[in-house]
């Protein structure tokens, strides 16, 4: 046999594994657009105390499933400036006087907001206080991100100086059970993670509420 | 085979003969029996003894064949400064490097030495140990023919090369005139000079690897040394390799000449010559295509064989030839096939682990292309290509979708061992070649980590093939074949494999591209 037919055969031989090692998926990643806004708590808080500060990050969700910071992009605005006020960019707020404000988060025309009370730090008695704990040792940590677990109290404030521990006869409950789950759990309230988002726990004794609110990063 | 030389008399004069006792005697001197006789044209037939040289005379110069030994080459000297005086020797055209061919090549210090481009090789490793391919043999291994050796058809031949008359051959003494060739040639090199031409060409490794006939086309004449038993009727390969008496005869048949004659001055036409080439190419064409279709020199001698050369001289030989060609018959032929295939994948259970629902691998049509270079009828490496359509998976999480292509192209080395004509088996090292493409989707994690991504994966990993193929033949060059091939990947599997075992099936044909039997 020739060279030069030996040469074709292998050519030919060559000519179709070349062109069919390729896979071909007709689809390419779209271009993802924001469908939600989310507004997290930098740390998780009960009742804005007069003078304190607190600062929220903002998070898109997108077409795709992903999850953008968009804190220092988002724009950011208090319902009320003299309950809260924006005081440190890009979203630092301070809480002025007693009352309710929302602060509000907006990102190429989606906007969500979260609704804050502010009590002043000096207050009638008896009232519900809501108190992070941690039955082992060590100081109590907030659950930050999906997974987590941690433990609440719920405590009845009589005077400065006593406080009755009501956690077990106290109704628990989660704004957003896909963000985060409250259930009693021995002498405290389980607090697990399940998915990013913020989420607000309420805690309700003998007509007496108490709110807690957390982010779960995303 | 060397030719048993009778130059008793050149070896009663130089040397000596062997008395009764086995010693060696020195013998009064005789003159040598030479003798320069014309052929054709300016071509001349030179003798000593029994041995045969040709030269060619033109107005350039002289071109000189073997100077078979220095003495030789030196009356041939004299002689050409008598009849030639104004020419001098141009080249010396060497048949091969064997000493009682080409000893005194050096005694023409005006020429050329042209040889074969194994000549000088050859050469160099005869001068390290006797010759093999003479009738005396170094019984007592002392490296050296001794007085009680020299015995035989070549005693003579041997002690003419006794320079210091001990009675003894030592390889020196054998090489020492044999001198390397200063230019060398591959299969064919025409020399001109004065106008007349002569051609070298390589007759194969018959009788040494370095043969050359010397081709005269203006005087048609061919002058070979040392041929393979050509002369024997009915023909007889002897000792001789049949691939060796083929290559030398498809080497010198397709010369143009009238008379071949050779070292012992015998000679053949070019009809003897062709007829025999015709003769022994279709032996051996029978005995292939039997011997290709399976059957044994017992059923290939029961048949017709060569039956439209009854009556021909060496028609009575064919039992013995044909057995002496299936013997050392070598049959190669390089086919080419494809085959459309199902391609069949067995998903891996790690591919789908924590998927709830996870869909790959199934049935998808495929092609397979095979080159195989086939050694005898039982066996052939291949190289196979299968060219699979891609396969689809998909797998979900809640968090966590993915869809993608898979196109793996699967590649083998294979030994294919045929135990019948219509069934082959296959085992060889494979690569497989995997290009992914798709896109996955993380749902509730920050970018980048969350969100769509484009999967693109290209790998390869090593593994086995191992098949089955049955055949059915169409005709001479074309095969009907429906392969299994199995491919299995080693190795840790790549993230966008789903299976690691791939099944193929099909039907194809397979084509002859190329038959070649020596």
């Amino acid at each position: 046999m020739s060279r030069e037919r030996l040469t074709t055969i292998l050519g030919l031989l060559a000519l179709p594994l070349v062109s069919a090692c390729n896979a071909s998926y007709p689809f390419q990643p779209s271009n993802p657009v924001p469908t939600a806004l989310q507004i997290h708590y930098q740390l998780p808080m009960g009742p804005a105390l007069v003078g304190q500060s607190f600062g929220f990050n903002a998070y898109v969700v997108n077409s795709d499933g992903g999850i953008q910071d968009v804190t220092t992009t988002a724009t950011w605005v208090s319902s009320n400036t003299n309950v809260i006020r924006l005081t440190a960019t890009p979203s630092g707020f301070t809480a002025i006087a007693p009352g309710l404000a929302d602060v509000s988060a907006t990102y190429r025309g989606i906007t969500n907001a979260l609704s804050l009370t502010v009590t002043e730090a000096d207050r009638q008695f008896p009232i519900l206080v809501i108190n992070l704990v941690n039955p082992g040792i060590g100081p109590p940590t907030a659950p930050r991100v999906v997974g987590q677990t941690s433990y609440l109290s719920a405590g009845m404030r009589i005077t400065a100086t006593q406080s009755q521990n009501v956690t077990t006869q106290t109704i628990w409950s989660s704004s957003d059970a896909r963000v985060v789950t409250v259930s009693i759990e021995g002498q405290f309230a389980n607090l697990r993670a399940i998915g990013p988002g913020t989420a607000v726990i309420t805690a309700t004794f003998n007509g007496m509420t108490a709110m807690y609110g957390l982010s779960i990063q995303p | 085979m060397m030719r048993p030389l009778v130059i008793l008399v050149i070896s009663i004069a130089t040397l000596g003969i062997f008395a009764a006792t086995g010693e060696a005697q020195p013998v009064a001197a005789a003159e040598p029996d030479r003798e320069i006789r014309p052929m054709s044209g300016d071509l001349y037939d030179a003798r000593e003894g029994q041995q045969h040289t040709v030269f060619l005379v033109t107005p350039g110069g002289i071109i000189m064949g073997d100077p078979l030994n220095v003495a030789f080459a030196q009356w041939l000297t004299d002689r050409f400064a008598e009849r030639f005086p104004s020419l001098t020797v141009r080249y010396v055209l060497l048949t091969h490097h064997h000493f009682d061919r080409a000893d005194g090549g050096g005694v023409f210090t005006t020429a050329e030495r042209v040889a074969h481009e194994a000549y000088n090789g050859a050469l160099s490793n005869a001068r390290s140990e006797l010759p093999t391919f003479v009738s005396v043999q170094d019984r007592n291994n002392n490296r050296r023919f001794d007085s009680d050796e020299l015995r035989g058809p070549d005693a003579a031949l041997l002690l003419s090369r006794d320079r210091n008359r001990d009675s003894t051959v030592t390889v020196d003494e054998l090489w020492r005139f044999v001198v390397s060739a200063r230019r060398t040639y591959q299969r064919r090199l025409a020399i001109t000079l004065g106008g007349k031409q002569v051609e070298l060409v390589h007759s194969g490794d018959w009788h040494s690897p370095d043969m050359t006939v010397l081709f005269f086309p203006n005087e048609r004449v061919l002058f070979a040394a040392d041929p393979p038993p050509l002369q024997t009727v009915p023909f007889s390969f002897g000792t001789a390799k049949p691939r060796q008496v083929y290559d030398w005869l498809h080497a010198v048949a397709p010369l143009d000449f009238d008379t071949l004659m050779f070292g012992d001055g015998t000679t053949m036409t070019r009809s003897d010559v062709t007829t025999l080439t015709a003769y022994l190419d279709e032996i051996r064409a029978e005995v292939a295509a039997a011997y290709e279709h399976g059957q044994t020199i017992e059923e290939i001698q029961a048949s017709a064989l060569v039956e439209n050369y009854a009556g021909t001289p060496h028609y009575p030989g064919r039992l013995q030839q044909s057995a002496d060609v299936y013997r050392t018959l070598q049959l190669r032929r390089i086919t080419f096939s494809g085959s459309g295939m199902g391609n069949y994948s067995r998903v891996h259970s790690s591919f789908c682990s924590s998927y709830p629902l996870c869909t790959a691998g199934g049935v998808v049509p495929a092609g397979a292309a095979d080159l195989s270079l086939w050694l005898g009828r039982r066996l052939a490496l291949g190289a196979t290509v299968i060219l699979p359509a891609q396969t689809w998976s998909t797998r979900r999480q809640p968090l966590h979708e993915e869809e993608m292509a898979l196109r793996q192209t699967r590649g083998a080395v294979l030994l294919r061992i045929v135990p019948t004509n219509v069934f082959a088996l296959s085992l060889g090292p494979s690569v497989t070649y995997g290009d992914a493409e798709g896109i996955d989707i993380v749902r509730g994690r920050l970018v980048p980590v969350g969100g769509q991504h484009r999967i693109h994966e290209r790998a390869y990993r090593f593994g086995l093939a191992f098949g089955a193929e049955a055949r059915v033949p169409l005709t001479e060059t074309l095969t009907l074949v429906a392969p299994v091939q199995t491919f299995q990947v080693f190795g840790t599997l790549p993230e966008s494999w789903p299976n690691r075992l791939d099944v193929v099936a099909g039907v194809g044909v397979s084509v002859r591209v190329m038959r070649h039997v020596n």
